[in-house]
């Protein structure tokens, strides 16, 4: 099997995951970046929103979309980690709530001064952030390099 | 953030030595002779306003005009030096300390003042909304609603806003500008997504420090361009070509698409938008379906696929240019821009090392070939991360390109917006 074709297939088991999670009607526990999986639904509860999870080999995503329509994504671990997030929208999350403890480290570094207001990338010690965009269409990820899971790809974080 | 950092070591530099500037000026675009009307308005590529040129962060790449401001119906007014000029949002906003006139409240039915926090990638600024008579070259804008970032009389974001990240762009140095002129392809800055409390966006304020997030109003910010009262269905933005770096470039915004003899679209290919004013761009093998062109950005960015170099990120410091893309050598590449509407056109672009463009002492304030990988490299450094579908069109796009931004729902001669043409 090359390459392109595992990749196919995989999308497709990604997607039928999701239909089958989304017609069970019970949500599962989730939480923010670099904490564990837990039966407080904060996130739903702060953001007002919807949730409809998916799993594949080695994690699960967990994917909230808010009342303005902005998506957030969730990525846990075995382990019961969350080691990402992703968000596409019309809106800023808050990323209080997405990033958690990591917030504070987001916010210090994304107050550096600077021009350019449609792409922010930060590599900290154990904290990278991508966000990109403009007015009506924000994009973006953070991740815990030390939280991904084995054989894990980034590139994967949609 | 990345120009910034790159030209800090700029600033260090020009303290051992700098003489007049390496760099030259250009100007001209829309080729000659040069336009002329009431809807022909100056604009400028150069370091900044006081406060940002000659500082460790000067601009680049950064589109400027003036606006004047009046208090509504009077002849009360200010002309701001260095707005931005920008086609990736909607709506002028002003920095409270380049603003000297006192302008009226917007208030909501209920007579509360309405502020905003409004969302950029890296933050928001936050502010009320304040009504004003604007005037560009001889268009006037009346009893336009005009965010006013970091007015003292309203200081305390909302909740929700702190959660965009910290409302730092709120002084002129931090912006980059002494404000910003949003003239995008859509009416209003927000639009439906505002339209319910959580959207973190609009607030109503019962004093000056307690706004909360109430969800619709009927009132949003919108383009200027939008209400003056003729050549108001878009604009096009005319600068010249640019070789290799320049001090300052000068060229025109012109209002109005097909409206005077002046901005008929002539030859240019029209590429239409999807609901999120996004087209798709075909570079290499990929097909980067959140695609824009917007003078607000200072680069070419686009997904790093391992074969260009990059500089460190920041907060990386080794570099003149952390972030950017530093290939050895200038690097000639074409992409592929097509529209909703199936239209494609090739553009050919290159990207310099942008370590070596800001590593002389000279001013440099346009680059050409200033481009930045869309995303970051991951922390280990090796592996590449191309979850990214946006090639992002900047202000190096427009060089040397006659770029027409069309409004949703407005007619031109070339069907309705929004679209942009090149």
């Amino acid at each position: 099997m090359n390459p392109a074709s595992a990749k196919a297939i995989r999308v497709l088991g990604w997607l039928t995951a999701g239909v089958l999670a989304s017609q069970a009607i019970c949500l599962p526990a989730h939480a923010t970046l670099g904490e564990d999986v837990t039966t407080v639904e904060n996130d739903l509860i702060q953001m007002k929103a919807q949730l409809r999870t998916t799993s594949v080999a080695g994690y699960t995503v967990h994917e909230i979309q808010t009342p303005a329509n902005t998506v957030v994504r969730e990525y846990v671990s075995a382990s019961g980690k969350v080691f990402a997030v992703s968000w596409s929208g019309p809106l800023l999350p808050d990323f209080r709530q997405t990033l958690g403890r990591y917030f504070d480290e987001y916010n210090s570094s994304a107050s550096a001064p600077r021009v350019g207001r449609r792409h922010l990338s930060i590599e900290g010690t154990d904290l990278v952030v991508n966000s990109y965009g403009h007015m009506r269409a924000f994009y973006g990820n953070a991740y815990v390099p030390s939280l991904l899971p084995p054989n894990f790809s980034v590139a994967d974080i949609k | 953030m990345r120009a910034n950092l790159v030209v800090a070591f700029i600033g260090m530099l020009c303290v051992v030595g700098c003489g007049g500037g390496g760099s030259s000026a250009v100007s001209g675009g829309g080729g000659t002779p040069a336009p002329t009307g009431a809807n022909v308005q100056p604009v400028t590529v150069d370091s900044g306003p006081t406060g940002v040129a000659g500082t460790s962060n000067p601009a680049v790449n950064t589109l400027y005009t003036t606006v004047t401001l009046c208090v509504p119906g009077t002849t009360t007014c200010q002309a701001i030096d260095h707005i931005q000029v920008d086609t990736g949002s909607s709506g002028l906003r002003i920095i409270n300390t380049a603003l000297t006139l006192s302008l009226p409240l917007q208030k909501d039915a209920n007579g509360n003042v309405i502020a905003e926090c409004v969302h950029f990638v890296d933050g928001s600024s936050w502010g009320p909304i304040r009504q004003a008579d604007i005037k560009i070259s001889g268009e006037t804008a009346s009893n336009l609603e005009v965010q006013v970032i970091g007015d003292a009389a309203y200081p305390t974001p909302g909740n929700g806003c702190i959660g965009t990240g910290k409302t730092a762009e709120n002084t002129v140095a931090s912006f980059g500008a002494n404000g910003i002129l949003g003239v995008g392809p859509f009416i209003q800055d927000c639009g439906a997504a505002c339209n319910q409390a959580g959207a973190a966006t609009y607030y109503t304020c019962t004093s000056s420090t307690a706004c909360t997030d109430t969800g619709a109003i009927a009132l949003q910010v919108i383009n200027p361009v939008t209400a003056f009262a003729a050549d108001n269905n878009g604009v096009i933005i005319e600068l010249p070509a640019v070789s290799g770096t320049a001090a300052s470039v000068s060229g025109y915004l012109i209002f109005g698409i097909g409206t005077q003899g002046n901005n008929g679209l002539g030859t240019a290919q029209v590429v239409t938008l999807d609901a999120n004013g996004e087209l798709t761009t075909n570079y290499k093998t990929q097909v980067l379906n959140q695609s824009f062109i917007d003078s607000g950005s200072n680069a070419y960015y686009f997904p790093d696929d391992g074969s260009i170099h990059s500089c460190p990120p920041p907060p990386d410091t080794s570099t003149h240019a952390p972030g950017f893309y530093c290939p050895a050598t200038t690097v000639n590449l074409s992409a592929t821009i097509v529209g909703a509407n199936g239209v494609s056109s090739s553009i050919n672009f290159s990207v310099a090392d942008a370590d070596s463009l800001f590593s002389t002492n000279a001013t440099v304030a346009a680059a050409a070939s200033l481009a930045a990988p869309s995303n970051s490299v991951s922390a280990n450094g090796s592996t590449t991360f191309s979850g990214t579908q946006t090639f992002d069109w900047g202000l190096p796009f427009y060089f040397g390109h006659n770029v027409y931004t069309a409004i949703e729902n407005k007619n031109t001669s070339a069907g309705v917006g929004p679209y942009f043409a090149f």
